[in-house]
């Protein structure tokens, strides 16, 4: 495909947005990469059923089957091995009680119920149709917010975005759910992990020890599947072997929902793709926050909040279409300003740098068959993983019956290849066993893990901006207050830290106050 | 070892790692805030870093005793479940250290099946015979759709 800006033909913005969506579809309308679609879609969730991987270990892991691929194509792949992820952690979390990734823990809660009610696949199907509908409310809102964000983005000059980074990092600290502290202590270790190298500024090698393969840094992919896929085979080796939980078969005919329960799940899809949308634009795990946020809402705000907990219909719509729809949001910051505010979307960044991609602004203006391909990709995916997971359901879940003994080292050989792919070095092999480990320990003492990994990303745009805007303002710190964005960021980003510092505080008196009852 | 020592191990731990950062941090230039140089950011983290686990460590310290974080690293009240001690991911991790040593010279396909045959062992799949059959399959498949299929370029080894 020929890159270049897309003939400009002054419809306005919306005529922009809509020129450039099929421009997006002409891309992937192709038999190549409708096929790479397909495929990216059923391995996203045929890993991404795989209790303990979830959607960050699957990506990273299936991140080598994209390398032999055409840019476009592998993207497009790899969105599908994204989403189809998403997808396949609410299959395991309805059948079988084991939630395949942590946003579907939600689910569990009455999916599970239903199914063990007899209504196990009408809940497979609400949450299908729910994850669709989201997916797809999702990708018009971000066909629409992107481009204009993007827009605005190509003015943010280094103070932004240093503004930009720091604003994620804290956020992402403070909703970690390991504690602050813990979190910004992996936060700065990432982003000692991405100082080495050569420095952005003056070329010199930087705590490489004299060894070359060093120098282009310390690459995120390596460090994914060590802290990821090492980990969890490092975890698994530790674990007593245990009979495989029984799983609740469920038949084509019993997918369909009652008209009690379609009813029941319209108002809470709805409403969760549009709560997760915008909880994806925030740093952090959008995903499972706003699962979480939904199911709370709508259990508040039901008729029938005894049934809760008992197999609520209510309790699947509401979380699963959360979860995608904040999957989608998630591409916002991606797509626009080139930072990613999650683990997932700042692997898409490191797949489209691996291809020669640098995702912000101009991607769109640069790259628009990148930008609209992968975009309209989302909408065909969305489509494919509907028609994919409700007749497949049974063959993935039939994959939870593959032994965990046989599983692991299948998983271990292809964090090997995907770590080795990157560069064709054995030092990346050497650097995933050694996240491996540290991911190993850190599991162990419940540090979080995601900050460490953003920070990796988020690392060189960090210092880049911060010593630019130094020299820009001749060494004045004043330069972060003297532009409007960067300043209401760092306000953000203050308030951040400190009004949880302070309910903390008031909390603490007010019980202090309160006389207590004998 | 007491259940504070080992909750402070790991900012203390961290806090070493951040002294030995610092450390080579400073034998670099570190210019000046007008012109930054290549230690620049690197002392800042270094210092924010030990900040962080000090604070960390004031807090295991002065936490309330009933608030106290559970300790983890106790086997008795291990999170993950029932497990079998460390002995498992230790001989898996120096396999995979083997592994790194070796990949170049024995070439991709002679140094993944033994590796993929000590994961099997290790997690106590069926018998050796078994073991040693998958562990040729895995790495036999990989290698052609990797290899053959997608383009990815390993070393032969000395197959080649």
């Amino acid at each position: 495909m020929a890159e270049g800006i897309l003939p400009s033909r002054n419809f306005g913005l919306g005529g922009e947005i809509m020129e450039g969506l099929l421009h997006g579809f002409a891309v992937v309308l192709t038999p190549q990469n409708l096929i790479f679609a397909l495929a990216g879609c059923f391995l996203g969730t045929l890993v991404g059923v795989l209790p303990g991987i979830g959607p960050i270990g699957s990506m990273a892991l299936l991140l080598g089957a994209t390398y032999g691929l055409p840019t476009e194509t592998a993207l497009i792949m790899f969105a599908g091995i994204y989403y189809g992820a998403m997808y396949g952690g609410s299959t395991t979390s309805i059948l079988v009680n084991i939630p395949g990734e942590s946003s579907s823990v939600v689910t569990a809660i009455d999916g599970h119920q239903m199914a063990l009610n007899g209504r196990g696949g009408a809940a497979l199907c609400i949450a299908a149709l729910g994850s669709f509908v989201a997916g797809t409310i999702g990708l018009i809102l971000l066909t629409a917010l992107a481009p204009p964000l993007a827009d605005i983005a190509v003015k943010f000059g280094p103070p932004e975005y240093f503004a930009i980074a720091v604003f994620g990092l804290v956020v992402l600290s403070q909703l970690s759910g390991e504690g602050f502290v813990k979190s910004a202590i992996m936060v700065v270790l990432g982003l000692i992990v991405a100082t080495v190298g050569l420095d952005g500024m003056t070329g010199l090698p930087r705590f490489t020890f004299g060894n070359l393969n060093l120098q282009t840094g310390i690459d995120f992919i390596p460090m994914c599947m060590g802290l990821y896929g090492i980990t969890e085979v490092i975890l698994a080796a530790e674990q007593k072997i245990v009979e495989n939980k029984e799983i609740i078969k469920v038949r084509l005919r019993d997918l369909i929902p009652t008209r009690n329960e379609a009813k029941r799940s319209a108002g809470p899809t709805f409403r969760a793709s549009f709560l997760g949308f915008f909880t994806g634009l925030i740093p952090g795990p959008a995903a499972v926050i706003s699962s979480f946020t939904s199911y709370v809402i709508e259990k508040k705000i039901s008729k029938h909040p005894e049934e809760f907990g008992k197999g609520a219909p209510e309790g699947v719509a509401g979380p699963e279409s959360a979860n995608n729809a904040a999957a989608v949001g998630a591409f916002v910051p991606l797509l626009s300003l080139g930072i990613p505010f999650a683990p997932p979307t700042a692997l898409l960044l490191s797949a489209m740098m691996i291809h020669g991609i640098t995702p912000g602004p101009l991607l769109i203006e640069n790259h628009p068959d990148i930008f609209w391909g992968v975009i309209a990709s989302m909408y065909i995916g969305n489509i494919m993983l509907l028609v994919l997971n409700l007749p497949m359901v049974g063959m993935f879940v039939r994959l939870l019956s593959t032994p965990a003994n046989l599983l692991m080292p299948i998983i271990l050989v292809l964090c090997i290849i995907g770590a080795f792919a990157v560069n064709n070095t054995v030092t990346d092999i050497i650097i995933m066993v050694l996240a491996g480990m540290a991911g190993y320990i850190f599991r162990k003492v419940e540090y979080p893990i995601a900050p460490l990994l953003l920070a990796i990303v988020i690392g060189p745009t960090l210092e880049d901006s911060l010593k630019r805007s130094l020299m820009i303002s001749s060494g004045s710190f004043k330069v972060f207050w003297s532009r409007p964005i960067s300043k209401t960021l760092f306000i953000i980003t203050f308030l951040v830290v400190v009004v949880p510092l302070l309910l903390k505080l008031f909390k603490k008196i007010y019980n202090k106050e309160k006389p207590v009852a004998l | 070892m007491t259940k504070l020592k080992q909750i402070l191990l790991v900012p203390i731990s961290i806090a070493i790692i951040g002294i030995i950062y610092l450390y080579e941090a400073f034998k670099m230039p570190f210019g000046q805030v007008n012109a930054p140089d290549r230690s620049f950011m690197p002392v800042i983290y270094g210092f924010v870093l030990l900040g962080f686990c000090l604070v960390q460590i004031l807090t295991e310290i002065f936490r309330p005793e009933g608030k106290k974080e559970k300790s983890i690293l106790s086997e008795e009240e291990a999170v993950d479940g029932e497990t079998t001690g460390p002995k498992k991911p230790i001989i898996l991790i120096i396999s995979l250290l083997i592994y790194c040593i070796f990949f170049n010279k024995l070439g991709f396909i002679v140094a993944t099946i033994p590796l993929v045959f000590v994961a099997l062992r290790v997690m106590e799949y069926r018998s050796w015979k078994a073991s040693l059959i998958v562990a040729i399959i895995v790495t036999l498949v990989t290698y052609f759709v990797f290899v053959e299929w997608l383009k990815v370029y390993f070393p032969a080894g000395i197959l080649g």
